[in-house]
């Protein structure tokens, strides 16, 4: 095998390799650079053809204008209320209901858990009239509760709670249930701590796609002050001319957040991710 | 960013004339006190739809003037951005619809009228002796059904020919076209595709091309809207001129220059003409200053002069709490005075006859060819059930003509045939 | 095995037999209500409750915002009569036929190519990764950019002398501009699922495999295709389902239009347009009612064909 790594045709395929991988990831970040290269540049300018990359000079007006125009520090706020609010309900919801549906032995664990996960073929966008009249009765209209309360519960993190903890030894939940143990106790104390890993993919699967949720905050958010980043964007966007630079400049600075909190945490969210328990 | 500047500022004035307002009730001005004594604080709340944050802004200071003149109302603006119908209607499903709303032209709003989602305004006229003669009658009938009045028009915007003279210069064109041969000859000379450049640009949608089937001498429906009229030959002759110019390459679709929409193509100066309403001008002074732009009235067809108009109104919705109010502030809108207001911000004409005389156009001069298409044009609606007719299938099948798939006769048969079937199921 | 009911009711923990355990099971039987009580309740109010009134209005004629009256299977009846509605749902499946099969061949090669003991490795997978974080939204919006008549994709193309169409314009290519979006999306996020499967393929395998005489791609089909069942399974239903739910996308690109000439109109967004555009409730609700089988049926063609698959193996 150690003979193998000198051939030339080791060396051309790992060239070919890394080829494509460059390729691929240029493919990849072009586009969020093309936005920042136009957010630098004045409409005029931005309208080149065929188009130019470095922006000269440097237009740094665009971010303080969309700044300014539109609440984007309180839209901001909005998304990160929502999506943390959102996270913390999952991730205690779904691992309850997970642990339960792989650990806990009751009548109709098997109906509910094909139910539960059957809820997962039922999309958002098809019922979200009636979830809208629904809303609208809880008084959850126009506030923060609306768009939480909806997703506190996500069936595919049901799903994938309860592969997780299928995972957990057996034994270690046996030894404490002759101590005595509660169920709560063996959860919290011996069940949880097995599954960080999960929990991570999971928090961090709930939190991008409620901070990425542009329907919801839709139906609900009237009123421009409740509206979450995206959703400011697309309505940026839609309600007035298009303008390029300053809705790619808004783009910029909604993926910043993103982007920073995925370079912090990318450790956890590929293993995260890996450690999925896809059995 | 002046303007957004100036919307702060204005906010925070109109907050600073309320606090004024209530300090002044305070110390017991004469007047102010005897307004508190007949009438409870009040909150209301507008919505509409705004075409630009410059609207949004203006809209704002209109609204602390009638604050000043009514000190008991408050006023919460609220606009509706995104799908303003769409939203507009969950909300009345949800209830909790504004006081008042923008009542639009076509769309939804026979729908609401028919559904009863909107209040009849004839009390209210009458208590407050509210005279109507003043307004353009096409433009007050769009908010008539079954006898009663369900909106008070608050402007409208007909369709003009926004053209660059700058463009008309270098091409060698003396004068704007006023007939549709010229219109077509210009267009044809001002096309440059090497450039980008198209003679006219605009969308596919159907006020775009209902204007030529008019001054063809035909229309779309009957005047009772009871049937669809675009199976005439005058129909056939104004969309058929409508098409060709995309045919023959002189006019373009607004993507074929990678714009949104027809005006902005033009701002870009990559249309040397296109047909739009009022609200170009706002856009074109502050998105694109240095592209040089007058408007004349649509050219002259075969039979008539004549265009379309965009009328917007004012209505108390069924969940008004405090329709009184919601009253006032219509009325005050509408007034001759309050209109005139509006009018001087410049974002759209008068829905009333006698404020085409006023200053402000004197003043703009380039407002004059939509002024001189208003006396000639149509206002643009469709009954209740034909929101999918008009926004989608008829703007599939001009589209359809334009790339050469369909003749026009069969696009205009195609949406005659959707047309008859919505009156029928309807009736 | 890769079934979606995972390790399902064989994984059964064993329960020591005894009084005391007895006891417990019994007690245990309202501890597994509770644990399950808030998913279970949140699910049926804002899933399966909407669900069935979604059902429940597909019988009926309703505007939003007049009375809603009994129509029997009329609404079923127009849509089935309603070319628009089988426009949709072609655009619905074709969207989902390419992007599925697509997105997860280019995860997969993508995923073996990383597995490989290259330089930059991290970086790679984070560039892949990223933008299936990013907001579907905000990506929307930079590709209605870059897809711009004179965009950056049309200026690519004319360095090769390629006069671009206007992709979201044209109606012979908008659909495959999303669809292309789409999988640029969310193979990156695949890819990282595929790494974790293979990362599970025990090295030794491919060592005998080498001294078999096996090149790179018969180890490849032979080893690493058929070992990776379960994670494709796993990607490919979450594919279906994802394709055949598109909204963010079309809507946002067609500005709510599912246009040009309804090239992008997808089920999901013809729902959204019944109800909120057209006034037509109940043909949303019978759409919904169908769309809802679709999903059913596709989900489980995919489940038999993968179990019949693996039976082989």
């Amino acid at each position: 095998m150690v003979g193998a790594r000198n051939t030339f045709s080791y060396r051309l395929v790992r060239v070919i390799y890394l080829l494509i991988l460059t390729l691929g990831a240029l493919a990849m970040l072009i586009p969020f650079a093309w936005s920042l290269s136009t957010s630098l540049k004045p409409l005029g300018e931005s309208m080149a053809y065929p188009p130019v990359w470095w922006p000269h000079p440097f237009d740094w007006s665009n971010f303080t204008v969309i700044w300014t125009m539109v609440p984007l520090a309180r839209w901001f706020l909005n998304s990160a209320i929502v999506a943390v609010s959102v996270t913390i309900g999952n991730l205690i919801i779904d691992s309850l209901a997970g642990y339960a549906l792989a650990r806990i032995p009751f009548r109709g664990r098997n109906v509910l858990h094909l139910g539960i996960v059957s809820m997962l073929m039922i999309p958002f966008q098809s019922v979200m009239l009636p979830v809208y009249i629904l809303l609208r009765w809880l008084g959850l209209l126009d506030n923060y509760g609306g768009m939480i309360v909806p997703v506190l519960v996500s069936a595919m993190g049901v799903f994938l709670m309860r592969q997780a903890f299928l995972t957990v030894p057996q034994e270690l939940e046996d030894a404490a249930m002759i101590d005595g143990a509660g169920r709560l106790r063996m959860f919290w104390q011996i069940a949880l701590p097995m599954v960080i890993p999960n929990l991570m993919t999971l928090a961090l699967m709930i939190f991008m796609g409620s901070w990425n949720n542009f329907l919801l905050p839709l139906l609900v958010a009237n009123r421009s002050h409740l509206w979450t980043v995206p959703l400011g964007i697309v309505m940026f966007q839609q309600e007035y001319f298009v303008n390029w630079p300053y809705l790619m400049a808004g783009s910029v600075l909604a993926t910043l957040p993103i982007a920073i909190l995925f370079l912090v945490f990318q450790r956890f969210f590929v293993r995260g991710v890996t450690t999925t328990g896809l059995k | 960013m002046k303007q957004v500047n100036r919307k702060w500022t204005t906010v925070v004035a109109g907050g600073a004339c309320v606090v004024l307002g209530t300090a002044l009730v305070g110390f017991g001005l004469p007047e102010q006190a005897a307004a508190k004594a007949t009438h409870a604080q009040v909150t209301i709340t507008l919505g509409g739809w705004t075409s630009s944050p410059v609207e949004a802004t203006l809209m704002a200071k209109e609204l602390t003037y009638f604050e000043k003149a009514y000190p008991w109302i408050h006023v919460n603006y609220r606009p509706i951005s995104g799908n303003y119908e769409a939203i507009l209607k969950t909300r009345f499903v949800a209830g909790d619809a504004p006081d008042v709303i923008y009542v639009n032209n076509g769309g939804q709003s026979s729908s609401f009228m028919k559904n009863g989602d909107l209040l009849p305004l004839n009390k209210y006229i009458k208590a407050s002796h509210f005279p109507l003669q003043d307004f353009f009658p096409g433009a007050l009938n769009l908010f008539r059904y079954h006898g009663s009045v369900y909106g008070i028009p608050k402007d409208q915007s007909p369709l003009s020919l926004f053209y660059n003279p700058v463009m008309f210069r270098q091409a060698g064109i003396k004068s704007p076209p006023t007939t549709w041969a010229q219109l077509a000859a210009d267009a044809h000379r001002l096309t440059d595709v090497k450039v980008h450049r198209y003679g006219l640009i605009n969308s596919a949608q159907e006020p775009r091309w209902a204007e030529f089937v008019y001054e063809a001498g035909g229309s779309v429906m009957n005047p009772a809207m009871t049937k669809m009229t675009l199976n005439t030959k005058a129909a056939l002759q104004g969309f058929s001129f409508f098409v060709n110019l995309y045919r023959n390459g002189s006019a373009a679709l607004p993507g074929t220059v990678g714009a949104p929409w027809g005006g902005q193509a033009f701002g870009m100066q990559r249309a040397a003409m296109t047909l739009s309403g009022n609200w170009l001008v706002p856009f074109l002074e502050q998105t694109y200053p240095k592209t040089p732009f007058a408007v004349v009235p649509m050219p002259k067809g075969p039979k008539n002069a004549e265009t379309l108009t965009f009328p917007v109104a004012y209505g108390i919705t069924r969940d008004s709490t405090n329709p009184q109010a919601s009253w006032d502030l219509i009325r005050y809108l509408t007034s001759r005075q309050g209109m005139t207001k509006w009018m001087n911000l410049g974002l759209a004409l008068p829905s009333r006859k006698s404020l085409l005389a006023l200053p402000y156009y004197k003043q703009h001069p380039v407002l004059k060819g939509l002024l001189a298409d208003l006396s000639v044009s149509v206002p643009w609606t469709f009954p209740a059930g034909f929101s999918q007719l008009s926004s989608t299938t008829m703007t599939n099948e001009t589209t359809l003509a334009i790339m050469g798939k369909e003749t026009p006769a069969q696009a205009l048969a195609n949406m005659q045939q959707g047309g008859m079937a919505i009156l029928h199921s309807g009736s | 095995m890769a079934s979606i009911e995972g390790a399902g009711s064989s994984s059964l923990p064993a329960f020591p037999k005894g009084n005391a355990f007895r006891r417990r099971a019994r007690r245990e039987l309202g501890v597994g209500y509770m644990f399950t009580l808030p998913s279970v309740l949140l699910l049926f109010l804002f899933t399966l409750g909407p669900a069935l009134y979604s059902l429940y209005l597909s019988f009926f004629s309703w505007s939003l915002l007049n009375h809603m009256h009994f129509v029997g299977w009329q609404n079923f009846v127009q849509l089935f009569q309603m070319p628009l509605f089988w426009i949709s749902v072609r655009n619905s499946v074709v969207f989902a036929l390419v992007v599925v099969p697509t997105q997860t061949v280019v995860a997969l090669l993508l995923a073996a190519i990383l597995n490989q003991n290259l330089p930059a490795r991290g970086f790679f997978r984070l560039a892949f990764f990223f933008p299936a974080v990013s907001s579907s939204a905000v990506i929307s919006i930079i590709f209605m950019w870059i897809y711009n008549k004179f965009g950056l994709l049309n200026g690519f193309l004319s360095v090769f002398g390629i006069v671009g169409p206007d992709w979201l314009g044209n109606p012979s290519f908008a659909l495959s501009s999303i669809m292309l979006l789409n999988i640029w999306t969310t193979s990156g996020y695949f890819m990282v699922v595929f790494l974790a499967g293979l990362q599970a393929i025990p090295a030794e395998m491919y060592e005998a495999a080498a001294i078999d005489g096996a090149g790179r791609w018969r180890s490849f089909s032979r080893i690493t295709v058929p070992l990776l069942s379960p994670s494709t399974f796993f990607i490919v239903v979450m594919g279906i389902v994802g394709t055949l739910q598109m909204f963010d996308q079309s809507f946002i690109m067609s500005q709510g239009t599912g246009g040009p000439l309804n090239s992008t109109t997808t089920i999901v967004l013809l729902i959204y347009q019944f109800i909120f555009s057209y006034g037509q409730v109940g043909y949303g609700a019978a759409a919904t009612v169908l769309l809802f089988l679709l999903i059913l049926l596709a989900t489980l063609a995919t489940n038999w064909w993968f179990k019949r698959k693996l039976d082989y193996l």
